[in-house]
């Protein structure tokens, strides 16, 4: 909702001759801290990324660690070990997949010559494996302003039909990959407050479009592919999620003022020091769409 | 309670009998001989008693004298002073007309009060401005700002120029009671804060308090704002208004029934979205953007002893986003007032205040998949106030107020039904205050307010381990709660707010002044944003959120020069604060229904200097002030996630450790004055990143030190040039021009700097992570305006 705020604001100012510009500044530097991500799903492989903090305005990668002992746990049961990818430094991976319903967490234990606060047992937080709902289908429609106002643009359009599970508060999030691309820097989340249990696609709730217009392509070599995977996430990483956003897409006066953005893992034993990042237990279905000029 | 609120009357009644005698008692209105407006502040003096009185906020004076034949000065500046000869043989009710003073060049004056009052008055940490110099001053867009005009004076300041509502002396926002005709306000700017929502035509007074706050005002922590409307011409209908960039307004006023009853009504639209349409950018040119507000005033003669107000405003933002989405936010209020002479001696109000703020989002109710979100906070006042005016020199004020709030969080409609639960609250509250000159050199003005809170159902209440600091993983159950129930009551004796103000004269030209005032806060502005937004809420004391309360010292060195064409002031302050609200990290504060765990309770302190001088009379007039002054806060917890910076003090985000500006006008011939206004702040604090991580491909930033750093500072100049010519009296209408240039050498002055991820290369196939450092300046260029007022 402020987002719609800060469009109206950011209307009114550029009227006005408001203007950015880019300075330099001389920010605190902090000493390295770890940083974990990684995800357990249903569908696919497991995967823990290790990394450092670096400086702000630093133009060098982050520092990967190497050599850590990365294993997922059920309860007090270790249940698979990753291993460290002879290619991608300080990237972990196993073939373990999560059976929904089950709860995990994963243990990572640094040693070795990195920084000092990187070092040791690091735990995340106990989380469940979410139930996924399926996405029934993706259909290709043609919109415009007087069929859907959204649609700006009249175009070809992907919508997406599912339904949501109901009697439970859930959390979504939607990543999309055109022609086997990622779109760069997006994160999309929503959950079920005030339509638990509906169907997306029929009665008065329309289907969710998800991408549009399509490209019109002269030629047509290849047509386009989209393919939408749906995560059932929990609430803490959907917090994270909008944390993660609101600390990145600033530059009004309305955004949410600066804040540290922690997630789920902690060093063991002791809650209250923490590691940044966030390991994501999820619930995952897919679905896609060839596009049809 | 009673027994200590009943002691202390008497003890004010018993000190006062000791300067009773034989008196009889000089009372009535003053009012504009034109127009017939009361005039506040007006000074009714006995030169050869060396006693005197000033009229209250209705025009009201009494003045309690022995038995005799007086000379009676009647004085206010902007009018002619006059002078009754009065046999008060007996008690005498005199109503007293004023006549303007037509301007000369050498005598041009700034201030519609008494030159001395500065000195003698026992108030200190006042701000008051006289719409007429408001008027002359450079405006942004020429619209007239009467409370951007108030942060050229010392201990008030914003955070910059878009933000919604000011700080007074390291007070929050939310801490300042703005009143118009007696009416809260609880957004006082239209536009996202570039301008107030006052129509300075329709303004007759305003006056701000920083500090000495007197008992009868209640409900904030920092400070108080009292507008007053005009009531109308009762002698002959007349009409005001302008044409400008940015919007324009009129007035109408006149006689209902000639001098005895009158009608005030005036309106004002802007027309922004023109602006907008001239972008290229199809996000912003197709969007609709305008604001619009309409005061209306009416008022009756009842009698000798009767006098009824009728006054409201009503005022909205609007923001339309093509036809897909509609945005609207305003205040709406209503008083009725009843003023009441008891006898010469004893003046009541009673008023009935119904105040609220709403905005709406949502999409068209045509759309098949619509919603409309709704947010409102009422407030119901009932007042009754009393001025016993036992002599010139003692003058005693009570009352009791009640509120009773409604307020209505939020509500989804359309295809989406959601609603979060209203909360009702009451605030009774009780004051007595009594001023006193002691000899011919001191005055003192002690006073008690106490205000209770209870906070009512019909709710459901959420009970957590720790309901001080809710935790949303220490939810115990809820707890139902029947209409009317009370959920939390605090009417303990932390409700006492003792309020003490001194003024010892040194010399007719030089005064001291000190004062002491505590005050309470039981509703609180829900938001975390740099400056509040019109979707922000208010939210009452309960379980979870305690009553805020302050505690301010002040002291000052009052002196005159030059027969009072100079003002000099000095003042230092002192203030705490405690149970103010802060947020954790990352709070969510739209629409969540446990709000309350996203909220930490935390103290502050600010202290500071104010230095002002002014030149009141004369071709060149204005003012310099200068604020040194210091705002921190401090928010502790076990928790290091819970606790700010470590729990150590903080700067707020709007601390500005000096502030200068100086305002002048220049009469350059009797057609043309000239305006300048030029302002100095030192950079606000703003939270540094102190590393960065990455999260899939974003670059996200480590923030640890809240407001460890600090933007550049602020400068900026503003010039204007005003046309009046000379009236024609054989003509009705007459017209004048306002020329401004804000921001005159087009400095960028930096909003805020936000840090992000630097954009992607075109063509890159791999994430980048870089970084940037990016400023913000509201206002790039210099903004011209032309303005065109006319009479009629």
């Amino acid at each position: 909702m402020k987002k719609i705020y800060q469009l109206s604001f950011t209307a009114l100012i550029l009227s006005l001759g408001a203007c950015t510009d880019v300075v330099e500044l001389e920010v605190p530097q902090t000493a390295p801290e770890l940083v974990i991500t990684g995800q357990l799903s249903n569908t696919d492989s497991c995967y823990v990324r290790l990394s450092t903090t670096a400086p702000y305005f630093s133009d060098e990668e982050t520092t990967t660690i190497s050599g850590a002992r990365v294993s997922i746990w059920q309860g007090s049961t270790e249940l698979s070990l990753l291993t460290e990818s002879s290619l991608k430094a300080g990237y972990y991976s196993s073939n373990f997949q999560g059976s929904p319903g089950k709860t995990y967490h994963i243990e990572v234990s640094v040693a070795g010559n990195y920084p000092e606060k990187t070092l040791g047992t690091w735990v995340s937080v106990l989380d469940t494996l979410r139930a996924c709902p399926t996405i029934d289908s993706i259909k290709q429609a043609t919109l415009n302003r007087s069929t859907t106002p959204q649609a700006f643009e009249e175009g070809e359009y992907a919508l997406m039909y599912f339904g949501d599970i109901p009697n439970a508060r859930n959390f979504y999030r939607l990543k999309r990959t055109l022609n086997d691309s990622a779109f760069a820097r997006e994160i999309i989340f929503f959950d079920d407050e005030g339509v638990d249990g509906v169907y997306f696609g029929s009665g008065i709730f329309p289907p969710i479009s998800i991408y549009g217009p399509f490209e019109e392509k002269e030629i047509v070599i290849e047509p386009d592919t989209l393919v939408v995977r749906l995560e059932s996430i929990s609430r803490s990483f959907s917090d994270f999620l909008e944390l993660v956003n609101g600390q990145t897409q600033v530059g009004s006066p309305f955004d949410a003022p600066p804040a540290l953005v922690v997630g789920n893992i902690h060093r063991k034993g002791d809650a209250s020091d923490y590691a940044f990042g966030y390991f994501n237990i999820a619930g995952t279905n897919t679905n896609g769409l060839r596009f049809t000029p | 309670m009673r027994f200590f609120i009943l002691n202390f009357l008497l003890i004010g009644i018993s000190l006062s009998a000791f300067s009773q005698n034989q008196v009889n008692t000089l009372s009535g209105y003053v009012r504009d001989s034109k127009t017939g407006e009361e005039l506040i502040g007006v000074n009714i003096v006995i030169p050869t008693l060396r006693e005197g009185t000033s009229t209250n906020l209705y025009g009201f004076y009494s003045l309690s004298l022995p038995p005799g034949t007086y000379e009676a000065s009647i004085q206010y500046i902007g009018y002619q002073t006059r002078t009754i000869k009065v046999a008060l043989t007996k008690d005498l009710t005199i109503n007293i007309e004023l006549d303007e003073n037509s301007t000369t060049l050498d005598e041009v004056t700034v201030l519609a009060r008494r030159l001395d009052e500065n000195v003698r008055s026992v108030e200190m940490s006042v701000a008051q401005l006289d719409m007429k110099d408001v008027r002359k001053m450079p405006a942004l867009l020429g619209e007239v700002d009467i409370i951007r005009s108030l942060t050229l004076l010392p201990g008030i300041s914003t955070i910059g120029e878009a933000s919604n509502g000011f700080n007074v002396r390291g007070g929050n926002t939310d801490q300042n009671l703005i009143l118009l005709d007696e009416a809260p306000v609880y957004n006082s700017s239209h536009l996202f804060g570039f301008f107030s929502i006052f129509n300075a035509d329709a303004v007759k007074d305003v006056k701000l308090y920083k500090g000495g706050i007197p008992a009868r005002y209640g409900g904030r922590l920092s400070s108080v704002v009292d507008v007053r409307q005009r009531n109308g011409n009762n002698k002959k209908f007349s009409s005001t208004g302008g044409i400008g960039l940015l919007s324009s307004r009129l007035l109408v006023e006149g006689p209902i029934q000639k001098e005895k009853s009158a009608f005030m009504i005036a309106a004002r639209r802007s027309y922004a979205d023109l602006f907008l349409s001239l972008s290229n950018d199809p996000t912003i040119n197709q969007n609709t953007l305008y604001f619009y507000d309409l005061n209306a005033k009416l008022n009756y003669i009842l009698g000798d002893k009767d006098r009824l107000y009728l006054s409201g405003y009503f005022g909205r933002d609007v923001f339309e986003l093509d036809d897909l989405f509609g945005f609207d936010w305003g205040n709406a209020t209503a008083s009725l007032r009843w003023n009441h002479l008891f006898s010469d001696k004893l003046f009541s109000n009673f008023t009935l205040v119904f105040s609220d703020y709403t905005y709406s989002l949502g999409t068209p109710e045509d759309d098949e998949f619509n919603f409309r979100l709704k947010s409102t906070i009422q407030d119901y006042h009932f007042k009754n106030q009393y001025n016993y005016y036992l002599s010139s020199k003692n003058e005693i004020e009570f009352g009791v107020e009640g509120i009773y709030y409604r307020l209505k969080p939020g509500q989804i409609t359309g295809s989406i039904q959601l609603q979060l639960q209203e909360e009702y609250a009451l605030e009774p509250s009780v004051y007595f205050s009594q001023e006193l000159e002691l000899g011919t050199r001191w005055t003192v003005q002690y006073g008690l307010r106490y205000s209770s809170f209870y906070n009512l159902g019909a709710q459901k209440v959420r009970n957590y381990a720790n309901p001080d600091l809710p935790q949303l993983e220490e939810f115990i159950d809820s707890e139902e709660y029947s209409s009317g129930q009370v959920i939390e009551a605090y009417n303990g004796l932390e409700g006492l707010e003792p309020r003490f103000s001194v003024n010892y004269r040194i010399s007719d030209e030089q005064s001291i002044k000190a004062s002491y005032n505590r005050t309470r806060q039981y509703i609180h502005l829900i938001s975390n944003t740099s400056t509040p937004t019109p979707v922000d809420l208010y939210r009452p004391s309960g379980r979870h959120i305690q009553p805020a309360t302050a505690n301010q010292v002040a002291a000052g060195y009052f002196q005159n020069f030059a027969e009072n064409r100079y003002e000099v002031s000095i003042e230092g302050y002192y203030k705490d604060f405690k149970n103010i609200v802060d947020y954790r990290n990352g709070a969510n504060l739209i629409f969540n229904e446990t709000i309350e765990t996203e909220i930490l309770p935390g103290i502050g302190r600010s202290y500071g200097l104010e230095f002002y001088l002014r030149k009141r009379k004369g071709r060149l007039s204005g003012w310099l002030s200068y604020t040194l002054s210091k705002t921190e806060l401090k928010v502790e917890n076990d928790d290091p996630l819970l606790a700010i910076n470590a729990g150590e003090w903080y700067p707020a985000n709007y601390d500005k450790r000096h502030d200068i500006s100086l305002v002048l006008n220049y009469q350059l011939t009797k057609k043309w004055d000239l305006g300048m206004n030029f302002t100095y702040q030192s950079g606000r604090p703003i939270t540094p990143p102190e590393g960065r991580f990455n999260f899939e491909d974003y670059s996200v930033p480590v923030y640890r030190s809240r407001n460890s750093l600090r933007i550049p500072d602020y400068h900026r100049l503003d010039l204007s040039a005003n046309y009046t010519p000379e009236k024609d009296p054989n003509k009705k209408f007459y017209s004048s021009w306002s020329l401004g240039f804000y921001n005159v050498y087009a400095r960028r002055n930096a909003y805020s700097i936000f840090f992000q991820q630097a954009e992607q290369a075109e063509g890159a196939t791999t994430a980048s992570f870089d970084t940037e450092a990016v400023q913000l300046a509201i206002f790039g260029t210099i903004i011209p305006s032309v303005t065109w007022n006319f009479n009629f």
